[in-house]
């Protein structure tokens, strides 16, 4: 199991922090008072059938932890077994994690189980990226259960999703036959004022009203700047949804998110 | 205008017929504003051809939210006549958090609402848990069968069979095909399902809810909410 632990320090020293390595390697990159700063690194060939990657991440009260994946993921072609991708986060009470990841993209014949769990104390925040890919190039796509649970310590929920995606069969409403998901959530912050007019500015122009291949491409591709969708409870969700990765991102509503996250991390 | 159980004469209706009326679009509970994002998809790129299979997707996706919220919301109002507000709240919450799309909770509520309404007169005992505040349609649907008695395997089939016929009515009036070819589409829609009869019939715990999402049915929510020259609502 690749460990992340960040906690305070007395006397206003350095965060106290953990790692442990496994398949994935987590590097530090600088720290301060109650703040650090971590690369996560792939060891060796990841994710190849019947890996079991597990990720578990503290951050303590109070404190700010960015982590930063360098290079993406491939899911190679199982050869039977299916491989598994496991996130365990704790944030607690005040704390903040702003995890910043590249695309996980799952090649023809890859069966993943990727789950995603994070707790959180109160005023915590929590900013997560998602990059899901059916394919490398000139490839439909393989299989991946992609299950995130976020919820409160007391068991309350914000968001919680299972996705089943499937390359060799697209799903019309699910990701029709768009290759590229790609989410950013942000857990304990009140988006509602900020992010919700712009995504309805945007829905009037995007209106397709024929069927033709050629709109309805457009129509995909247009989706790369992102819908914002604002959660029942404290967060929102902003999702592309398109052929490419270069077409459909939510880089500009991540940027804005993740700085919002770093600020509220050093008051 | 609310008849007390205690006057009103006893009822018995069998599960079946129970789920034939609520599942009747001649029901007046103003389901007939929902092509269940049909209409937003035809226009983001979804082709009349795959209607069937749109159907389908959504028996293995929010289908199964729906469904079992109902089956739990109907366990609950079931087995804590007490605390029932207490439980269907930490329900709700389980059910609002695998909705992210707002346009999605929002219909649900209005949907909810005129559901309500016939609820609380046909059946006096549910006015109780249900005038108090609005709650999404599934929520509602299931303290009626729990007062009104519909089984668990039926309410499972009524959420799927009026979720189906709800596209179906929707696609005659957006692009107009042979009536009969989309009425075997929701059999097969429905049939798609019945695996999972069993399985989302035996829900009790509001954590236990699937949550099998469907971005493009959220997205295609959102830009049906604001979508101009519109048919329908939702």
């Amino acid at each position: 199991m690749t460990t992340i632990a960040v906690a305070e320090s007395p006397a206003g020293r350095p965060a106290t922090v953990r790692l442990t390595a496994s398949l994935l390697q987590p590097r530090l990159v600088s720290r301060s008072a109650g703040s650090a700063h971590i690369a996560l690194v792939a060891g060796g060939a990841t994710l190849l059938g019947g890996d079991a990657v597990s990720i578990k991440v503290e951050v303590g009260a109070g404190c700010t932890l960015r982590i930063e994946d360098i290079g993406g993921t491939v899911a190679y072609p199982s050869t039977g077994l299916p491989s598994e991708w496991t996130v365990d986060v704790v944030v607690g009470n005040g704390g903040t994690l702003v995890w910043e990841s590249f695309p996980f993209v799952v090649a023809d014949r890859a069966v993943v189980n990727r789950r995603t769990m994070v707790r959180r104390g109160t005023d915590s925040l929590a900013c997560l990226r998602e990059t899901l890919v059916l394919g490398r190039t000139g490839e439909a796509g393989g299989r991946i259960v992609s299950s995130t649970d976020i919820r409160d310590f007391d068991g309350k929920p914000c968001f919680v999703e299972e996705l089943t995606l499937d390359g060799e069969q697209p799903q019309p409403g699910v990701l029709g036959r768009a290759r590229v998901l790609d989410t950013a959530i942000m857990v304990g912050a009140d988006l509602a004022e900020e992010d919700a007019p712009a995504s309805d500015d945007r829905t009037a122009t995007r209106e397709v009203t024929s069927a033709s291949v050629a709109d309805r491409d457009q129509a995909v591709a247009d989706a790369d700047s992102g819908r914002v969708l604002v959660l029942a409870r404290t967060g929102a969700v902003v999702r592309a949804i398109g052929p490419a990765t270069h077409a459909a991102h939510v880089d500009a509503t991540w940027r804005r998110w993740k700085n919002r996250a770093e600020r509220s991390g050093q008051r | 205008m609310i008849v007390s159980s205690s006057v009103a004469p006893a009822r018995r209706n069998a599960s079946a017929t129970l789920a034939m009326l609520l599942a009747d679009s001649r029901l007046p509970a103003g389901a007939h504003v929902s092509s269940n994002g049909l209409e937003a998809g035809l226009r983001r790129g979804l082709a009349a051809s795959e209607v069937a299979d749109y159907m389908r997707a959504r028996m293995t996706t929010v289908v199964r939210v729906e469904a079992g919220a109902a089956v739990i919301a109907r366990h609950l109002a079931a087995a804590h006549p007490d605390a029932v507000m207490d439980h269907l709240d930490v329900l709700e919450a389980e059910w609002a958090a695998r909705t992210p799309s707002p346009a999605l909770r929002e219909i649900a509520l209005a949907l909810g609402a005129g559901l309500a309404r016939i609820g609380q007169v046909i059946w006096p005992q549910t006015a109780e848990v249900l005038r108090p505040r609005p709650m999404p349609r599934p929520i509602v649907l299931g303290i009626i069968a729990a007062c009104a008695g519909i089984g668990p395997d039926d309410l499972v089939r009524l959420v799927a069979y009026d979720d189906a016929q709800t596209v179906a009515a929707a696609v005659l009036k957006l692009e107009p095909t042979d009536p009969i070819h989309v009425t075997s589409w929701v059999l097969d829609a429905c049939a798609t399902l019945e695996g999972s009869v069993s399985e989302l019939s035996k829900l009790t715990s509001p954590e236990a809810l699937p949550a099998s999402g469907a971005p493009l049915i959220e997205d295609w929510a959102e830009v049906q909410s604001v979508l101009p020259r519109r048919l329908f609502r939702a």
